[in-house]
């Protein structure tokens, strides 16, 4: 494995999973309380971390997700989760001949329904801190079958238990959890990892999150499940990057929030960075 | 809520970004060629046909060629003037060349001798290859042939082939081993850098497996058997020889 380290000092890595918002929540919501977001996260690659964590160029891919986000506090310890990425956007430029101005191959676009996620968080009686069970179910909703492996979902039913633990003060918080992810129809099944620590700046006004998380393959699937694009069978990386949340009203129930996500190393991801804005409001 | 407002008009323009871009690449560069059209092996006694030229640069694309110098190597059996036309005059075999001064081309008329050359097509044409890995971390192994027999042209693997699977790879014969080939599902996409031999992408990845080579394909005029990922990555390719 070439060790990337040694070549760049930094790199990014699009994360084409659970988006991080839905990662390490230990607090439950308040009953009748919610979260609600609209997000737009996008990739553009030419490279990718191949089956061996290998770089291997790629076509020019770009994939744009315009999701929702919500939260419900259905009583004070359970809350009702939910991820609907209801615009998938996937390109692949066409190559031009530089010297003949042929084109070689012409783009391939793939709009579709992406994969939700439907699940639960139960608050868990510690008192010390906040710690919750996670339960998320992957419905195979997006389109697994584009004759050019540009998916927009994996195929697959999937479950996600984590445990997430949490502490706060009134300026900063952290939290993280450890998970396991039982996949179906040949995919390995994964351990799911994250953590991050958020500071509140100007007047609890803005926001400031640290993230880390991860994915490690068991490498249980079978050789035929996907091993090439878009929602590859054994993907796994490591990744790190800030998040900013900043309130637009003076009472803090609407704002709009920003990242970028980046890795260390990757197998079966594509080698760029992922950026994402949103708008989200609570109430 | 005003200020939700001013954030969406932004939010749907990024949602309704993704346009597709253009990758500018080289052009894979291949060896300048002149070919001799029709490629046939036999004319009737008496029989006329007329031959051209088509020349292909470097890019593989073809250019007009002037000053062709054509030549018989039996002018008793069979001639060819300076435009190609060709007739036979007696039976026998002769070799018709064709020539710019620079590059060359030849054909083989083994069957001067009468027979209607349109119902004895037989040809024959083999090669071999052992595939090595492509890009990357994916691979493919095994034996390759090439071949032509009573006219049908065949790709075959041997019982050692095996290659990484994926969602979209195509198998092509093509003059280089660097990748972005023309490839388009549910066709033949034929030039002369590659030949789209799958119309569909692959659906088993190891073993003995045939694949006819679509009219129109002459496997002699390329290089390699390619395994080809549209998305971008090249799984494997061998060299025939």
């Amino acid at each position: 494995m070439k060790n990337r380290f040694n070549q760049i000092a930094f790199l990014f890595l699009f994360i084409h999973l659970i988006p991080a918002f839905l990662a390490a929540q230990a607090w439950t919501k308040a009953s009748g309380k919610g979260y609600y977001k609209l997000d737009f996260a996008s990739i553009r690659a030419n490279d990718v971390y191949d089956v061996n964590g290998e770089v291997a160029p790629f076509r020019t891919l770009g994939n744009y997700t315009t999701s929702f986000y919500g939260e419900y506090g259905i009583t004070p310890k359970l809350t009702a989760v939910a991820y609907i990425p209801f615009f998938v956007r996937n390109v692949v430029n066409e190559t031009k001949g530089q010297q003949t101005g042929n084109i070689i191959q012409t783009g391939i676009v793939n709009n579709n329904f992406g994969d939700m996620d439907l699940g639960f968080r139960v608050a868990l009686p510690v008192k010390a801190f906040a710690m919750s069970v996670n339960v998320l179910f992957g419905l195979p909703t997006g389109d697994a079958k584009q004759t050019d492996g540009l998916f927009t979902g994996d195929g697959e039913f999937n479950q996600l238990v984590k445990i997430s633990a949490g502490k706060g003060k009134k300026r900063w918080w952290t939290q993280g959890s450890l998970g396991f992810n039982n996949r179906t129809r040949g995919f390995s099944e994964e351990f799911r990892y994250d953590f991050e620590f958020g500071y509140k700046l100007f007047n609890d006004r803005l926001l400031a999150i640290f993230k880390i998380n991860g994915i490690e393959s068991f490498g249980n699937g079978d050789v035929e499940a996907a091993n090439v694009g878009l929602f590859s069978n054994n993907v796994e990386f490591f990744g790190i990057g800030p998040e900013l949340l900043y309130y637009i009203n003076a009472k803090k129930t609407i704002g709009a929030s920003a990242r970028i996500t980046g890795a260390l190393k990757g197998q079966n991801v594509l080698a760029a960075p992922a950026l994402a804005v949103g708008v989200f409001a609570e109430f | 809520m005003k200020q939700l407002l001013k954030i969406t008009p932004v939010l749907l323009a990024l949602i309704l970004s993704g346009c597709i871009g253009t990758d500018l690449i080289d052009d894979p560069i291949i060896s300048e060629k002149l070919t001799i059209l029709p490629r046939i092996d036999s004319l009737a006694l008496g029989q006329e046909q007329v031959f051209s030229v088509i020349y292909t640069n470097q890019y593989g694309v073809e250019e007009p060629v002037n000053n062709i110098v054509w030549s018989s190597s039996n002018p008793e059996k069979i001639v060819i003037d300076a435009a190609g036309k060709a007739e036979v005059l007696l039976p026998g075999k002769a070799t018709l060349y064709a020539t710019d001064g620079s590059l060359a081309d030849s054909i083989v008329l083994n069957r001067l001798n009468g027979i209607d050359p349109t119902n004895n097509p037989d040809t024959s044409f083999f090669k071999q290859g052992v595939f090595k890995p492509g890009s990357g971390s994916y691979f493919a192994k095994g034996r390759v042939y090439v071949q032509t027999i009573d006219g049908l042209s065949q790709i075959l693997t041997g019982t050692d082939f095996d290659s990484s699977p994926g969602p979209s790879v195509y198998l092509l014969l093509a003059n280089h081993t660097n990748g972005n080939y023309a490839v388009t599902p549910g066709s033949h996409v034929i030039n002369s850098v590659s030949a789209q031999i799958t119309a569909n992408k692959l659906t088993t990845y190891s073993g003995k497996q045939t694949w006819a080579i679509p009219p129109g394909v002459n496997p002699a005029n390329y290089k390699y058997v390619v395994l080809y990922c549209v998305l971008g990555p090249v799984f494997g390719t061998a060299e025939l020889n």
